[in-house]
């Protein structure tokens, strides 16, 4: 094995000793609703609304600057990364993780199932009790 | 985004709450999360965030346990992965996202929803795979 692939080797299972599967999906939840969310935060909409206007524009119709929008992505990715976490609580709470292993399973019917029941706990992220 | 520019959503509740949350004088993350979230879900077709996220999440979880219990260059192997060895974390990435989308198959894989699956699945990957524990380290 060369020495890169030795290191990517090493680096694949540390991660997994530390954080298990959970870790896998947190990072990869994480990274998925900030994707999500800028696509819908960069999105046209008719009139004064328009979100990709919003999204560089302040109150007063001033551009942000480039610090201020990096800013604001980072703690948005903050809140995704929190959102992400319980996504990954929720999904070991009603074992919905162990079936994710083995998906899609062979019956179609079954894997609309959990395919359903994964977006309603999405559809949660970020509601606050 | 690099094929954001090209979405249009309809002007509902939902979306101009989101806006409504962006033109806020103190623009509140949480918030902005939960509004842009609950409206896209609302609009996105069913299956289309659930199928290719639990699929891909599915392949990833798979490749580790396997890198892990097997090794890297076995775990390539068994997953009949093209890799080059001048760039082996993007090809890695590239690859897996290859077995992914052809599970999906093209009307998953090839929507805007799949699209942004296979974005957060190469990154999740490149970060992973190039950085280890730091990758999740560094979210925390």
């Amino acid at each position: 094995m060369t020495k890169k692939l030795n290191k990517v080797d090493e680096n694949v299972k540390e991660f997994l000793n530390r954080y298990g599967k959970e870790g896998f999906l947190q990072l990869f939840l994480t990274n998925y609703l900030y994707e999500l969310i800028q696509y819908f935060l960069h999105s046209k909409m008719r009139g004064e609304d328009d979100l990709s206007l919003s999204y560089y524009t302040t109150h007063q119709k001033k551009l942000y600057s480039s610090e201020e929008i990096k800013s604001f992505e980072d703690k948005l990715r903050k809140e995704c990364n929190i959102g992400a976490k319980r996504v990954v609580e929720e999904l070991k709470r009603t074992n919905l993780i162990d079936k994710i292993d083995s998906f899609p399973p062979k019956n179609p019917k079954v894997a609309r199932i959990i395919s359903d029941e994964f977006e309603h706990i999405m559809s949660q992220v970020g509601r606050r009790d | 985004m690099g094929t954001s520019g090209s979405n249009t959503v309809p002007t509902t509740k939902g979306f101009k709450k989101v806006a409504g949350s962006l033109r806020a004088p103190f623009r509140i993350p949480a918030n902005i999360l939960q509004f842009t979230l609950s409206a896209a879900i609302g609009f996105i077709p069913s299956g289309f965030v659930g199928f290719p996220v639990v699929l891909a999440a599915s392949e990833g979880i798979s490749f580790v346990k396997l890198t892990k219990e097997k090794g890297l260059e076995s775990a390539i192997t068994i997953k009949a992965l093209e890799i080059s060895t001048n760039y082996i974390v993007p090809s890695v990435s590239h690859e897996l996202w290859k077995v992914t989308s052809n599970k999906l198959g093209p009307e998953f894989a090839g929507s805007p929803y799949g699209q942004i699956a296979e974005k957060a699945f190469k990154k999740t990957f490149s970060s992973i795979l190039s950085k280890g524990v730091k990758a999740l380290e560094e979210e925390l």
